[in-house]
């Protein structure tokens, strides 16, 4: 037999060969055509995710030894947390030398913002503890805790204050600290100081606030009257970083002076430290 | 109407992403591909598995049909092609098997009609990888020793030899199949 033949064997047998196919192929074909193509995961998102982390990271691993000195600088926060710290605390405390600690004594108006930096759960419990602990007689002076203080204070609670307190209340905690010792000299125990008094009070606070939002802005505009704009991306990280790292040692920062590149000069990321020259 | 208009009118609404459209395209011209896909596979469902990554590639491309050539004949080619690469895939390289000088030459009385295409297509699933691919690329599809070289990275000296052996195994095989079935018939 010739391989002409042979060959022609091979293809007239299977030019139209036919042969059935399992009945569910389709389904399965169809299953396939349905599942959509993976998304593809964008790298920005990537990139902005991995920002996160390492801001996130940084700030907790080099606050936690130095919040009372440095301040806690991350803004933004609900200040939700720290006043269920506190509220525990205050509760817990219920020795008067304690709450000696917690308790502040301010002018009506600053007690006023104290109240309403509180949510209003932690309120109710602070004025549980006042009216326990302290006394007003005769002035119209509000007993407040700073919360933030006594977050602060506590141990081990930085952590927490380090990633959400807010900037305004980090403001209102350096009035505090003055007041406090005045504080700590009031004859602590005694009557009253009923709620009444601090929910009225919070009518003063709009405006409080207000003052205090403006003189933080401007104090953060002050801190970026040096620098010379944006002029490229280097500044604009630095700047980002800037709003968000206060410190001195940034998470990450660039040296945007030469224009070709910007270059990495310093690097802060908890364990990881890197710093190519001493700036400010 | 022939089947080739029929399944050209389905042409557009595959394009469509007619998912009844594509469905009656498949039923239409599926057991045709299945014969295809079996011929490059060691069994069914081998074979299958690559018919429906077929149908896929099919109907993922069929934008890039532009109507040279049949669309039967397009859709045939994918399969072809999807048979290869799943093969190009699982063997690095290609199982050739070394070619054996002195092969007995099959006898010239023999009455190769007889057989059938169900015959034929066990031959040619017992044939090894390389043999078979090459055997069926050049022999049934009509591709060329330089297209069959470059499809699988070979030269095409080597597509050559694998197509004389393999038809070489064939025949061998033909004729062993006829003796037995002879010894059956005669017995």
């Amino acid at each position: 037999m010739q391989d002409k033949e042979f060959d022609e064997l091979f293809s007239s047998r299977f030019e139209s060969a036919e042969i059935q196919p399992s009945a569910n192929l389709w389904s399965k074909i169809e299953e396939k055509l349905d599942t959509k193509p993976k998304r593809v995961f964008p790298v920005y998102w990537a990139a902005a995710a991995a920002i996160l982390v390492a801001v996130t990271a940084g700030v907790l691993f080099d606050q936690t030894g130095k919040i009372p000195t440095d301040q806690i600088q991350l803004a933004t926060g609900t200040a939700i947390t720290p006043p269920q710290e506190k509220a525990d605390g205050g509760v817990g405390a219920l020795e008067p030398v304690k709450a000696d600690n917690q308790v502040a004594v301010g002018t009506a108006p600053l007690s006023a913002i104290n109240a309403t930096a509180l949510p209003q759960q932690a309120k109710d419990q602070y004025a549980v503890t006042s009216s326990e602990y302290t006394t007003s007689p005769g002035s119209t002076t509000a007993m407040q805790t700073s919360i933030p203080e006594a977050a602060v204070q506590t141990g081990e609670q930085k952590d927490l204050l380090a990633m959400q307190p807010s900037v305004k209340i980090t403001h209102l905690e350096y009035k505090e600290v003055s007041v406090k010792a005045a504080a700590v000299k009031l004859p602590k125990a005694v009557v009253v100081q009923p709620v009444q008094e601090v929910m009225l009070a919070a009518a003063d606070v709009a405006a409080d606030e207000t003052t205090a939002n403006g003189s933080d802005e401007a104090a953060s505009e002050n801190r970026h009257a040096e620098s010379k704009g944006i002029r490229n991306v280097g500044d604009l990280v630095n700047y980002v970083v800037d709003k968000v790292d206060k410190r001195d040692e940034k998470f990450i920062q660039f040296k945007t002076d030469d224009d070709d590149n910007s270059s990495l000069i310093g690097l802060n990321i908890g364990m990881f430290k890197f710093n190519q020259k001493k700036h400010k | 109407m022939t089947l080739s208009t029929t399944i050209n009118d389905l042409l557009e609404g595959c394009k469509a992403g007619n998912r009844r459209v594509q469905e009656m395209l498949y039923k239409q011209t599926a057991a045709k591909m299945l014969a295809v896909c079996m011929r490059y596979a060691r069994d069914q469902m081998e074979a299958e598995d690559s018919l429906q990554l077929g149908y896929i590639k099919v109907f993922q491309k069929i934008n890039e049909y532009r109507g040279d050539g049949s669309f039967e004949g397009w859709i045939r080619k994918i399969m072809v092609n999807t048979a290869i690469e799943s093969y190009r895939k699982n063997l690095r390289t290609l199982n050739l098997v070394p070619i054996e000088e002195g092969y007995e030459q099959p006898s010239t009385g023999f009455d190769f009609s007889q057989l059938g295409m169900k015959d034929l297509l066990q031959l040619i699933q017992g044939l090894a990888d390389g043999y078979r691919i090459v055997f069926n690329m050049y022999i049934i599809e009509g591709y060329s020793h330089k297209e069959i070289a470059a499809a699988l990275g070979i030269s095409e000296g080597a597509s050559k030899s694998q197509l004389s052996r393999a038809r070489a195994i064939l025949k061998q095989e033909i004729i062993k199949m006829e003796g037995s079935n002879y010894a059956a018939y005669a017995g």
